[in-house]
């Protein structure tokens, strides 16, 4: 009984992926269940992985950073602008995108974290400056000459004949993240100022430099998804990753209502991707339309945010009963407020 | 119910109240009447039942067992509640506010405001409110802000026999705006109305209730006149034992030397020209109206606020450059007015201890779960916090628990000087002692300075070896060891 709570709590959304995996494979045994389609699940979902755990950091603080479409997108051009164009190698290419990623981030962060200023409004602002340069930049074009081969294996490249290469990219990632956000000070000060900004500047932490930080590191990611994609698919498309925004954001909420629940967590985000990779993928496999997809996510999305917020106020009333807390201060209907808004800012903030 | 005489029926009656959280029995069979006109004071420290049965009240929560009796017929509607935080939208105008409540005057399918706004203006000059009701109510005074809240409460009731809870209404009132508050509401007698009051001030209580009602362990222990009762006898009924109150360093005063802080001729947004100094092993109190800057002077020592002018020294250093991160570091700590700025709600408790020690809390290069728990562990046993678990978010702890962690986290980080606003706002006598027995053992223990700001005259009387006055940003008079007495201080911050 423990167990079932605890694997519908902490783990629902790990089941979901097993079950999900279990059923596609029942239903197509002879595709869904072999190396080749695990390896382009994995393939196909990496960048988009690599933006949500970008997306997740600024998230933490509980800063909004909308712009990592398009500046996945600018990674995407100027590297193979770059690499075509000028010809220049490729180490330097994704040393010089990168480097863009963080001087944007860096920009946005200033300005939300030092200047104060409305972060929605801010990323929202250089995201669609960003676009036009990409335009410009691009004319519009694909660009899809002048991708040295030696740069597309580092994307297509599959390790034993099956583990694709921006997979152990993402995983790397998705490690490093981990470790800096719950084992190293930095991660509990970031969780701290999502909490209560105050709060964290009056035990000392220098809230601003980490709010602009967290945007530095969602734009760098993002730059370097950027990256990864041209050597996945050996072209730049000039609106390859716009549309990562709104999948790296759901995968972010997803994320957080597993592992632990109301908080932004690594491998939440890392599995709601791929829940929703595998989902998507099994589901054109058993000759789903292509209006499928957007529906299935959606759904996905709201039910597991339901389940977990119902989840956590059951898990507030159990608490409370235990820590004889009915009587804390007056103003039953605001203490409740208290704990709506604390959910709604895990998941929102 | 057995029917008494209908002139002494009660407005609100309960019989026989229960109520259980988990293992907890919060209400142990509660049997109270409240009459009409009369203001009765229900105390109780934290955990007493006290809050649950206003819950219960409120229609918050159910009542396991028992059974609640409203004079009025219109029953659960003829209560009405004035919370601490007032339920005001500060942005939107007086007459907005009093709207939000009650239907609005229409003409011709749209909101007549010129009518509106006329009502409103009546309904205020009932308690002697003149103001322009179209200003945003948080525009008023605080003592204005908390009549405008009873008024609107008090139009919502029946013509006769309604209650009104206040829950300590004056909590974030100085003295002076107090009493006025306490004059509108002995007023309010005469409406018919019963008046519940909800306070941890005592003398306040002594002021103005007729009867007084003590909760403890979810038992009623005293339900009487207040007459014939004093502070000492209410606050043993209160906490079931007697409470030393006020603790002093004898040796005060006396120190020669250099200051452990010196505050040097500090300007900021409402302080002029501030001068002070702290000794090692020394409580000194700062007393001040709210807007006197007093908060302003912690916040400008802890570098929350940037000077205008003048320097702060601390340990022989000048530290006015210096972030607020750099001035933990040297040791200095501060506990904000604030609660929810002291703790980080939804965070376990053992990670808000953890917070303000990460640097002890590694284990190499990644911090360590064991070394996290043992030093959570460590705190809370330090200063008897009382916690379910330290892994239950801080929300789950009483008021005074809370700021326990919120002073205790602090301590491994051994601050030399403690910067405390309003330690002890809205918390039961019991726990206040206990945190400032702990506060005035660190320092004797430690060698440690601390500053209070503090608008509670009884406590700066009894745990401070100096306090100063603030008026208007500036300090205005000084009292030492013998001198400070509530009656002294009162004279020195209100001139009388």
């Amino acid at each position: 009984m423990q167990l079932a709570k605890t694997l519908v709590g902490k783990y629902g959304l790990v089941v979901v992926l097993l079950l999900l995996i279990v059923f596609f494979s029942a239903m197509k045994p002879e595709f869904f269940p072999t190396r080749a389609n695990a390896g382009s699940i994995m393939s196909d979902n990496a960048i988009l992985t690599l933006v949500a755990l970008g997306v997740m950091v600024p998230l933490i603080v509980g800063q909004f950073d909308v712009s990592v479409g398009f500046v996945a997108t600018l990674g995407v051009m100027l590297t193979a602008g770059l690499l075509s164009r000028d010809d220049l190698p490729w180490p330097l290419v994704v040393l010089i995108v990168t480097g863009c990623g963080a001087a944007i981030g860096l920009l946005m962060g200033i300005l939300v974290g030092y200047v104060g200023l409305n972060s929605l409004i801010v990323s929202l602002g250089v995201g669609s400056t960003i676009q036009g340069i990409v335009l410009l930049y691009s004319n519009g074009e694909v660009i899809f000459q002048g991708i040295s081969k030696s740069f597309q294996l580092l994307g297509q490249t599959r390790l034993f004949g099956f583990i694709p290469l921006p997979f152990l990219y993402a995983l790397i990632a998705g490690i490093v993240l981990w470790f800096i956000l719950t084992l190293r000070p930095i991660g509990r000060r970031l969780y701290a100022i999502g909490g209560s900004p105050e709060a964290a500047r009056i035990i000392g932490i220098n809230v601003k430099r980490y709010v602009a930080g967290s945007f530095v590191v969602s734009s760098t990611v993002a730059a370097f998804a950027g990256c990864l994609q041209v050597a996945r698919v050996g072209a730049g498309h000039p609106t390859a990753a716009q549309a990562l925004l709104l999948p790296a954001f759901a995968a972010a909420f997803l994320g957080a209502t597993a592992f632990r629940p109301g908080f932004y967590n690594v491998w939440g985000t890392f599995i709601a991707v791929y829940l929703v990779g595998a989902g998507t993928t099994g589901l054109f496999m058993l000759g789903a339309d292509a209006y499928v997809q957007p529906i299935f996510n959606g759904t996905i999305l709201v039910l597991a945010v339901t389940g977990a917020r119902l989840g956590v106020l059951r898990k507030a009333r159990i608490m409370n009963a235990k820590a004889g807390a009915g009587d804390q201060e007056l103003g039953g209907p605001q203490s409740d407020g208290k704990a709506e808004l604390k959910v709604a800012g895990g998941m929102s903030n | 119910m057995a029917a008494p005489a209908p002139a002494e029926k009660p407005a609100l009656e309960v019989r026989g109240l229960h109520k259980y959280f988990g293992a907890t029995h919060a209400l142990r069979g509660v049997d109270v009447a409240f009459r009409a006109g009369r203001v009765h004071a229900l105390l109780g420290a934290n955990g007493s039942g006290k809050s649950t049965l206003v819950k219960i009240l409120a229609g918050y929560h159910q009542a396991d067992g028992g059974e609640i009796f409203y004079s009025h017929d219109s029953g659960a509607n003829a209560i009405a509640f004035v919370h601490q935080d007032l339920g005001l939208v500060p942005t939107l105008s007086v007459t907005e506010n009093l709207a939000l409540t009650r239907s609005f005057k229409m003409w011709h399918g749209a909101i007549s405001w010129p009518e509106e706004n006329r009502r409103a203006q009546e309904l205020l000059a009932e308690y002697d409110i003149v103001c322009d009701v179209r200003q945003p109510v948080g525009s008023l005074g605080p003592a204005e802000q908390t009549t405008v809240a009873i008024a609107r409460a008090i139009a919502s009731l029946p013509a006769s026999g309604g209650v009104l809870v206040l829950d300590e209404p004056t909590a974030r009132l100085p003295v002076s705006e107090a009493d006025r508050l306490l004059r509108t509401v002995r007023g309010l007698t005469r409406r018919g109305v019963a008046i519940l009051y909800i306070s941890h001030r005592l003398d306040e209580v002594l002021a103005i209730a007729d009867e007084v009602t003590v909760l403890r362990d979810g038992d009623l222990v005293h339900h009487g006149p207040i007459a014939g009762l004093d502070r000492r006898t209410l606050v043993r009924l209160i906490v079931g034992r007697d409470i030393e109150e006020g603790i002093r360093h004898e040796a005060a005063g006396d120190w020669v030397g250099q200051p452990l802080l010196a505050v040097e001729n500090v300007s900021g947004v409402r302080l002029r020209d501030v001068t002070l100094a702290v000794a090692p092993g020394e409580v000194v109190g700062i007393a001040g109206l709210v807007g006197s800057g007093r908060s302003e002077l912690g916040r400008l020592i802890f570098g929350l606020q940037k000077s205008t002018a003048g320097r702060i020294v601390f340990d022989g250093r000048d530290i006015t450059p210096v972030s607020t991160g750099a001035r933990v570091d040297l040791g200095i700590a501060y506990v904000p007015q604030e609660r929810r700025n002291g703790v980080f709600s939804g965070l376990p408790v053992s990670e808000n201890l953890v917070l303000a020690n990460l640097a002890s809390a590694l284990k190499g290069f990644a911090l360590s779960a064991g070394r996290v728990r043992e030093i959570a562990e460590g705190i809370v046993r330090d200063y008897r916090v009382k916690a379910a678990g330290i892994e239950f978010a801080i929300d789950t702890l009483s008021g005074g628990n809370q700021q326990k962690v919120s002073l205790g986290k602090w301590m491994l980080r051994n601050p030399r000087m403690l910067i405390l606003d309003e330690p002890t706002q809205g918390i039961d006598i019991g726990a206040r002692t206990e945190i400032f027995a702990t506060i005035r053992q660190l320092v004797a223990e430690r060698n440690m300075g601390a500053l209070v700001l503090d608008s509670d005259l009884d406590i700066l009387a009894g745990y401070c070896d100096r306090v100063l006055v603030m008026t208007r940003g500036r300090l205005t008079s000084a009292l030492a060891n013998g001198e400070i007495t509530p009656a002294a201080l009162s004279h020195a911050v209100y001139g009388h």
